[in-house]
């Protein structure tokens, strides 16, 4: 992840504003080889922007209603998009819809309701979706098959996610229960309940949960206003983020690894010894980047749980985040449907 | 990262008890697991070669270029590369990131069997249809063939072979480390073969008959032997780096067989952990599991109503693919459990028997609510979480054969009945 090299507390230095959608941003997403941001609309449409020059590359119409949410294939190849009108459709961002083939390459019905969220998989080999319908499919999207219907939620889907090696799904509902599914075997394996910071014993709707980098933990986040960082094989939360708003909205977070190196060179000099290692010392900062309903987006250091700084992003709601592999930018995207990039910097 | 939320239970079953999914393409006449266990090859008897993945069990790409029935296959130890040999009379490396041949390699008649250099996927090694077994080195465009010598080395002392004594190679294999190769004979030798000097530099008999097929366990230490006379033997491998040759000695530790019926076996195979060895049976429906400490009979899987052929263990899942004769499906026993219940509700738990159940003395007292948001808060501690160190997992992780939307995979229908 961290591969920049930033000295001091990070910034986020506003850099371009992308227009075009007509309705709110959803989902704003970077490809894996950082070449492109792609944007899912209310207005049914995804637009890919290069992240060169960006401008707009191209626009990807064909869903007849909103888009909840976007992934890329890991190899940059392909994009999923999640709609209201309840199919997945998998798209060659790059197929330009004047040319012979159709940049639609996919479309996998089987949902009832809207759906929410999906994701690839590390392999790339298959997508799983949640939906309002209350069901978590898992697809093997070459054949537009669904190969498993994981139904234990009461209410809808509002995230989903694969763990780093694929054994692994975690979904958050609605109903205010996270789980964790094999999925080999498509069965529940460990149910984690996020009490209400609140309003005490009542139920706290999950919106968003995902797999941190290395899959140890997961980040939750419910309306409560909390985000939780869980340690989900001993069902403990171990850390917990608040400032940010949110009382109504799944939005989606993302995280920042920065890596700092201490250079050695005015250091005492090395000693003939062999085991003295005099390598450069490096420390990984990680911060998670967590959009808010007040218009900003709230940084917190994921180790300290401090706010580190609050970005003024958008005129309304902030709806998700993202940061590009090399992190060099962060695009934010929300409800007065605009996309908003930010240069990362020390 | 599932396995530590898995039912220890789940975990403990260490052979599968359900035939659970049938997959057809084409005629199956072949079939090769990767190391990583993520993509299964079914060779065709049309030579097609079909490459199943195995987390969605559909096809992940399709290898055309053999005439004829494929004998075997074999996968390099990351995943990029595959051996298939037909009996077209080629071998073909195929690279599956193009999923195209690097190169084609023809005999003198058909290929029986091949097996693939464990640290070089440029060298094989082949047994051929009534001619000498070769060793091949594809490195160079043009591909350097090999011959291998198969009249075992025999004491001095013993006259010398008669002419009738004449024998082929049926069997070969690389032992684990690729640096000898161990072949089996028609007249029940097996010879291990320097790979630096391409000569026999050990023999040993074990039986009198035909080695039909051999397969070596996942350790390398033991292989299992299945030959003409009915009987399956495990035999040890001598220890080749830290011994003399003279000293070794094809031990054969287990014999399985059945005695009653004197059952012909199609071919064996060894579970992935190596305690289990697994044999198709000729001219019946069952595949026979036999344990191989002391060779007792575990189970027998009741195939389909048709005869099974090939067997192939997955590397890290317990599961069977087997192979049947009459219609080339390739059939799949797993391990099924029942869902957990008390994984959805997270304030129970199973208990094996009733539990007179004390209650605490604060355990139903209504908390007042900010009382309890700060007894939440209060349980986390400031502990340094690592979010990015990745741990490195065994296997390591196979190559990824790209997905590719525009291939068309359907099965024709005209193969389907030959």
């Amino acid at each position: 992840m961290g591969t920049g090299t930033v000295n001091g507390p990070v910034q986020f230095i506003p850099f371009c504003i992308l227009n075009g959608h007509t309705g709110s941003v959803n989902r704003v997403k970077f490809s894996p080889d950082c070449r492109f941001l792609a944007s899912g609309s209310s207005d049914a449409t995804i637009r890919i922007w290069s992240t060169i020059d960006w401008r707009l590359v191209n626009i990807l119409e064909g869903h007849t209603s909103g888009i909840s949410d976007i992934d890329w294939s890991p190899n940059s190849e392909l994009l999923a998009s999640a709609a209201d009108d309840r199919t997945v459709r998998i798209w060659s961002p790059l197929s330009l819809s004047s040319q012979a083939r159709s940049p639609l390459r996919r479309t996998l019905n089987r949902h009832t309701h809207h759906v929410t969220s999906l994701r690839f998989n590390r392999r790339g080999n298959l997508i799983v979706t949640g939906s309002r319908d209350e069901n978590i499919i898992i697809w093997d999207y070459k054949h537009a098959k669904d190969l498993k219907t994981l139904t234990a939620h009461s209410d809808p889907i509002s995230a989903v996610d694969f763990s780093r090696d694929g054994t692994i799904i975690v979904s958050g509902s609605q109903d205010g229960l996270i789980r964790l599914w094999d999925t080999g075997s498509g069965q529940c394996l460990k149910t984690l309940v996020p009490t209400n910071l609140a309003k005490g014993y009542q139920k706290n709707p999950v919106m968003f949960v995902q797999f941190v980098p290395n899959g140890k933990y997961i980040i939750s986040s419910t309306l409560d206003g909390y985000i939780r960082l869980w340690d989900y094989m001993n069902d403990k939360v171990i850390k917990t983020y608040r400032g940010h708003v949110n009382t109504k909205y799944s939005s989606t977070p993302s995280l920042l690894n920065v890596t700092t190196s201490l250079s050695t060179e005015t250091s005492a000099p090395s000693t003939p010894t062999t085991h003295t290692s005099v390598a450069n010392v490096s420390t990984t900062t990680s911060y998670l980047i967590q959009p808010s309903e007040d218009g900003f987006i709230y940084v917190f250091d994921l180790q300290t749980k401090k706010v580190v700084t609050q970005v003024k992003a958008h005129t309304d709601v902030v709806l998700a985040t993202d940061v590009d592999a090399e992190n060099r930018y962060m695009a934010s995207c929300g409800l007065d449907g605009t996309v908003s990039v930010f240069k990362i910097s020390s | 990262m599932n396995l530590s939320l898995l039912d220890p239970f789940a975990l403990a079953q260490d052979y599968p008890n359900t035939l659970s999914t049938t997959l057809k393409w084409g005629h199956s006449s072949a079939l090769r697991f990767n190391h990583q266990g993520t993509y299964l090859a079914s060779g065709t008897i049309d030579g097609t070669i079909v490459i199943f993945d195995f987390d969605t069990n559909g096809v992940i790409t399709i290898l055309k270029g053999h005439t004829r029935t494929i004998q075997s296959l074999c996968w390099s130890q990351d995943g990029r590369y595959l051996l298939s040999s037909s009996r077209d009379w080629k071998s073909i490396l195929w690279d599956l990131k193009s999923c195209k041949p690097v190169r084609t390699v023809r005999f003198d008649g058909p290929v029986w069997g091949a097996d693939l250099n464990p640290n070089n996927p440029l060298q094989f090694i082949v047994s051929l249809y009534e001619d000498t077994p070769k060793m091949v080195d594809v490195t160079e465009d043009v591909p350097r063939l090999m011959t291998l010598p198969t009249q075992p080395l025999r004491p001095t002392t013993t006259a010398a072979p008669a002419k009738a004594d004449k024998q082929l190679t049926l069997v070969v294999l690389f032992n684990k480390s690729g640096d000898y190769i161990i072949t089996g004979t028609s007249r029940g030798w097996l010879n291990v073969i320097s790979v630096e000097t391409l000569e026999i530099i050990h023999s040993g008999r074990i039986t009198t008959s035909n080695i039909k097929n051999m397969k070596l366990s996942a350790t390398g230490r033991k292989v299992v032997i299945n030959s003409s006379d009915r009987i399956i033997r495990q035999v040890r491998i001598p220890d080749f780096h830290n011994s003399n040759p003279s000293e070794w000695e094809f031990e054969v530790q287990v014999k399985f067989q059945d005695v009653v019926n004197r059952l012909q076996w199609n071919s064996v195979s060894f579970s992935t952990s190596g305690d289990y060895v697994l044999a198709s049976t000729f001219e019946g429906h069952d595949v026979y599991m036999w344990e191989t400490e002391m060779g007792s009979l575990i189970k027998i899987f009741e195939g389909p109503k048709e005869e099974m052929v090939e067997i192939a263990w997955h590397p890290t899942k317990v599961l069977l693919a087997v192979t049947g004769l009459d219609t080339g499906s390739i059939y799949i026993w797993t391990s099924k459990l029942p869902q957990k219940w008390s994984a959805l509700a997270p304030d129970f738990a199973e208990v094996e028997e009733n539990i007179e159940y004390m209650e605490q003395e604060d355990e139903f007292d209504i908390i007042d609510e900010d009382v309890m948001v700060q007894r939440l808060l209060d349980e986390e501690n400031d502990e340094i979480v690592d979010i990015i160190t990745i741990e490195q997992t065994k296997p390591s992780e196979a190559f990824i054969i790209p997905v590719d939307l525009d291939l068309r995979d359907e099965c024709p229908e005209s193969d389907e009945d030959i």
